[in-house]
Formats: structure tokens, sequence, C-alpha cells
């Protein structure tokens, strides 16, 4: 009896440190939608100490005194730069992400369901690609990308991230979870290569592909440095690019704008959440 | 019907039929790696060897040097300090970040509804960079809500005595910050692969353990913790090279230079690349390389193990 309820109790302490690891990291992000919708005169009334110096610290309001929609306002319809990044964000991560579709599907296929000389070799460069830092590509790169004239196009961005070998190895991942047997009854029947793999891979391999989209999309969303080392108008960047531009005098607009960016990036993680996590542990665990 | 598949199995069967049938789909085969393999040359392996090339030349003249560009590189003072503060990065963020999500794993596993919990401690990996930086900066200001908290508790707390907050990222205290974001960012990924490594455990052992009476404690230290040898070390060095993919929010949050404490390595790359000196560049970029590899081999080889 007494084991049960020291049990019990024990669950609860797990629980309470869990839900308040859970508040610990959640809670900096209430300062988007409530600054999004907070007055100038009040941000700046809370924000002064940051802004300013002066005396005292900087304090918040959980519910704004003065709730406006003045900064989505001003984003949202009396600013068109903004719709410019912003489909300048779209159109890449989509460019990015069909790119990794057509291309990287059919290598990762390739890879869970040929063997072939020098197949083992080449997976191992592929996987050592995908978890190098972007840093140590940026010379290489921008060496690829000046010799091929892209510098300060789009496509100096799209491309080098279409070729990416992370989503392959996502994908590959997936597909290493068909059984044998399926594609080798599939190849019994006489179906080829290209029906086995869109009639039995795909579908079968699905979970793999979502992992590699989800995180794709998160990841292509937030870039950051490819375009600030490649492009060099600003009309050209995304708006994660544009976002740090802005001062802290600015930030119920900046506010705003984060909200903008904020609710795709939510949406997706939302509903991509089991294929997310199943893609982690694409890649810590063994096969 | 029967007849086609019947005669479909006998090709099947037949040496010399299956040859020609072999070298065919070899092809076809071929053509699926093919597109994405030459991508990877053209704007990966190439441009890396290319890269490897320049480190030898001295980069206006393209006369051959030898290893003058690596001495340069390593007889830089940032270069130094880079490396030593990527070491003090490293040795407190990752063990850190292992400890942190190994608690939150094994106390997880011990709730029966976790699903929110755990899509709240992976919210970080969908929040933008841009969007976290914006509110660093409020919160970690000498003048931020973090002092604003800390000097009510506190001067709650002394009875009155004054506090001075720090000025989290033109101090000493930088190093703290950039850890707090890295934990902040990594830790539900990293609790995931805990999990994953946690259920992937026979449940009967540790069950057996109970029952003889062992605690809590002793299930963990001679039950638990042996089987997860394998998910130390994965997780170990998954943890080792997030620290230097975690060069965005820093970048961000204070520019491209920072307090000396927090310029690190790729800050380094990332300045010499907008002033064009591409031949040091290109020696730290095989250097580090060198190391990634070194780092990305063991770790392959070690999974592969563990497979066999």
């Amino acid at each position: 009896m007494e084991g049960k309820s020291k049990r019990y109790a024990g669950a609860w302490m797990a629980r309470i440190i869990c839900l308040s690891a859970a508040v610990l990291v959640c809670l900096p992000l209430v300062l988007i939608p409530t600054g999004a919708v907070m007055d100038d005169m009040e941000l700046r009334q809370l924000l002064s100490p940051v802004m300013n110096g002066g005396g005292g610290y900087a304090k918040w309001h959980l519910v704004p005194l003065y709730p406006t929609i003045e900064h989505c306002y001003r984003v949202f319809i009396a600013s068109p730069s903004f719709y410019q990044l912003f489909w300048n964000t779209v159109g890449m991560t989509a460019a990015i992400l069909a790119g990794q579709l057509f291309i990287g599907l059919p290598s990762a296929w390739a890879f869970a369901a040929f063997r072939f000389p020098g197949r083992d070799v080449l997976f191992g460069l592929y996987v050592v690609l995908m978890l190098l830092p972007f840093q140590v590509m940026l010379l290489p790169q921008y060496l690829v990308v000046q010799k091929l004239g892209l510098y300060g196009e789009p496509a100096s961005v799209i491309l080098p991230a279409v070729f990416s070998t992370f989503p392959v190895f996502l994908m590959y991942r997936g597909f290493t979870q068909i059984e044998k047997e399926v594609l080798e009854a599939a190849r019994l029947d006489g179906a080829g290569e290209m029906q086995i793999f869109l009639f039995v891979g795909l579908p079968l391999g699905r979970t793999g592909i979502q992992a590699a989209m989800v995180l794709g999309f998160l990841e292509y969303w937030n870039l950051v440095e490819q375009p600030m080392a490649f492009l060099e108008e600003q009309r050209d960047w995304p708006l994660s690019l544009y976002l740090p531009q802005l001062t802290i005098e600015q930030a119920g607009f900046a506010f705003a704008v984060s909200v903008a960016v904020l609710i795709p990036a939510l949406f997706v993680f939302a509903l991509g959440q089991d294929a997310l996590e199943e893609g982690i542990t694409y890649v810590g665990m063994k096969k | 019907m029967r007849e086609k598949w019947q005669l479909k199995w006998r090709n099947k069967k037949s040496g010399e039929l299956k040859k020609s049938v072999c070298r065919k789909s070899g092809i076809k085969r071929l053509l699926f790696l093919l597109p994405g393999f030459l991508g990877v040359l053209l704007f990966y392996l190439l441009p890396f060897l290319e890269v490897v090339r320049r480190s030898f030349f001295k980069a206006g003249n393209h006369a051959f040097v030898g290893m003058e560009n690596y001495r340069a590189v390593w007889n830089n003072a940032a270069f130094l300090r880079a490396v030593r503060n990527t070491a003090y990065y490293m040795a407190a963020g990752v063990p850190l970040l292992m400890g942190i999500s190994l608690i939150l794993a094994l106390l997880m596993r011990r709730l029966t509804a976790r699903r929110k919990l755990v899509s709240a401690l992976l919210v970080p990996m969908a929040v933008p960079a841009a969007v976290m930086v914006l509110v660093l900066r409020i919160l970690v200001d000498k003048q931020g809500l973090i002092n604003g908290v800390l000097s009510f508790v506190l001067e709650r707390a002394g009875g009155g005595t004054a506090f001075t907050g720090t000025d989290y990222l033109n101090s000493k205290g930088a190093l703290a910050v950039v850890i707090g974001s890295f934990l902040w960012k990594n830790t539900g990924y990293m609790m995931i692969l805990w999990l994953a490594g946690l259920a992937g455990l026979p449940k009967e052992v540790e069950e057996a353990a109970a029952v003889d009476g062992a605690g809590r404690w002793q299930r963990w230290h001679y039950v638990i913790r042996p089987q997860l040898a394998g998910s130390f070390f994965t997780i170990g060095m998954l943890s080792v090279l997030q620290i230097f993919r975690s060069y965005r929010e820093i970048w961000m949050a204070a520019g491209s230079y920072p307090q000396e404490n927090i310029y690190f390595l790729q800050h380094l790359l990332q300045n010499w690349y907008l002033k064009l000196e591409f031949d040091q560049m290109a020696a730290l970029t095989v250097l580090l390389s060198a190391v990634l590899l070194v780092l990305c081999l063991i770790l392959q080889k070690r999974l592969e193990a563990d497979a066999g």
C-alpha cells in the first residue's frame, strides 16, 4: 500500500518537473503574440530601459492594456515590401522542397533498393555531407555559384539546397522500413523498377518522405546564412534575413512580422509532429 | 494468364536471360541515382576539392605556397581564441544538453499522457531563429526581462540590497547566453533520441530487477545505464556536431564581432569570406572539415557496429 502511494507521488513529481520544463521553454514565446497587438506607447513604456537605458528594467504585460491591430495592419496591408519578402520565403522554400522530392527521392530509392559497387562509401559520404555545418561549405559553394554565374540570384540559394543530402538520408531510412519480401514479390510479379518505386516504394516509405519535408520546411523557412552570403539585393531576401534588421524601436512591427513568420512554421510543426519525431530518431538510431 | 506467369518464372530462372535483364535494369537503376549524384558532385564534392587545392595557393597571384596558409591560420590570434572558445562551449554545452535531455526523457518515460509535453519541448525546432533572437534581445539585455525578474526576486529576498544586472551579451556571461539558447533549441531533439533509445530496451529485465527489490536508482545504475551505452555515444556525437551547427542564432544575437568569449570558428570563416581572404579561409575550411569528418566517421562506424 505504501509502495503504491510512493510511486503515485513519484509520477506526480515527474509530471511537475516535465511541465515546468515545458513552460520554461515556451514562456519566452508569449512575448510574440502579445507584442504584436500592443500599441506603440505601451511598448515604448515597457521596453524603454532596453531602448534608451536610463533606470529600471524592462517589463511586460501578458494582456496588453490597449490592444491594437495597428502593427498587423502595417505589416499585412500598408507595406507591400512585406509581401515581396514573404513570397520570397515561400517561393524559396517551395522550390527547394519540390527539387528535393524530384531529385532526392529517386536517389534515396537507389540507396535503399539496389546494391551497386561503391554504394556504402558513397552513402557514407552523403551522411558526412549532411552533418557538416554550412560554414564549412561556404567557400566551396561560393566558388560554384560564382563559376555558374548565379551569384546574387535566388538560384544560388535554391540549387545547393536541392542537392542537400539530408533529405536523401531521411527518405532512405523511410524506404529501409519496407520488408525485403515485398519488393521481391513485386519483382517476381513482373513489376518494372519504375513501377516498384512508384507503387510499392512511395506509399510504403511515406514516413521518411514526410519527415524530410517537415524537417526541410522548418530548415528552409529559417534560412539565414545562405541568403546572407549569396544574395546582395534586399528585395531577394527571405523574411528570416530581414527580420533581424529591425531595431528594438520597431518592436511592434517586428513582433507582427514574427507572427507572420511563426504561424506557417507552427502549422507545419503541428501537422507533422509524428513525422518530425520519426525523422529525429532516423538520424540517431542504428539501421 | 497462367502460361504467361509460368513463362516469366522460367525466364527468371534461365541464367542467360537473367543477365541481360540485369544489365538493362542496372542502367535503369543507375538513372535513379544519377541526377542527385551529379548535383552533389557539382555543388559539394568538386568545389570542396577545389578548396583543398586552393588552400595550398596564394589567393592573389595563385602562387604555390605549400603549407603557408595553414601556418598563417595556426598563428592567427583570432583562430586560437576561436578554438579555445569552441572547446569551452563544447565542454559545458554537450554534458549539460545530454544530462538535461536524459533526465527529462527518464521522467517523460514514466508519464502515460506525455504527448503535449513532448510537443512543447520540441516547439523551439519550429521557431525561426530570427524570431527567437528578437525575444532573446529583450530577455538578456542589461535592463532586460531576466535581470528585471532577478532584481525583483533578489531585492525582496536580500531585504533591499541593490541589484545591478549584468549585460550578458557584452560580458563574460555571453557564453552562458549562447549555451542557454543552445539548450533551449536542442533539448527536445535530444530527448526524443533518448526516448527512442529507452523504448528499445527490453522491459522484462527492468521489471525483473524491480521484482527483486532493486530501487529506482539501482535499476538506473545497473540495468538501464549499461544498456544505453550506444545511445550515450550517438547522442554525444550528435550534440558535438550540433555545437558546430548552432551559429545562426549566435550571429543574429551578437553580430559579426561579438564579445570575445563567443567568437567562434564560424565567425572567423564568415568574416574572412566578407573580406575575401580566400586562401586562409580555404585552409581553415579544410582543417575544420577534417576534424568534423573524423567525428562523423567514428559516429558511422559505431552505428554500423551496433547494427552489425
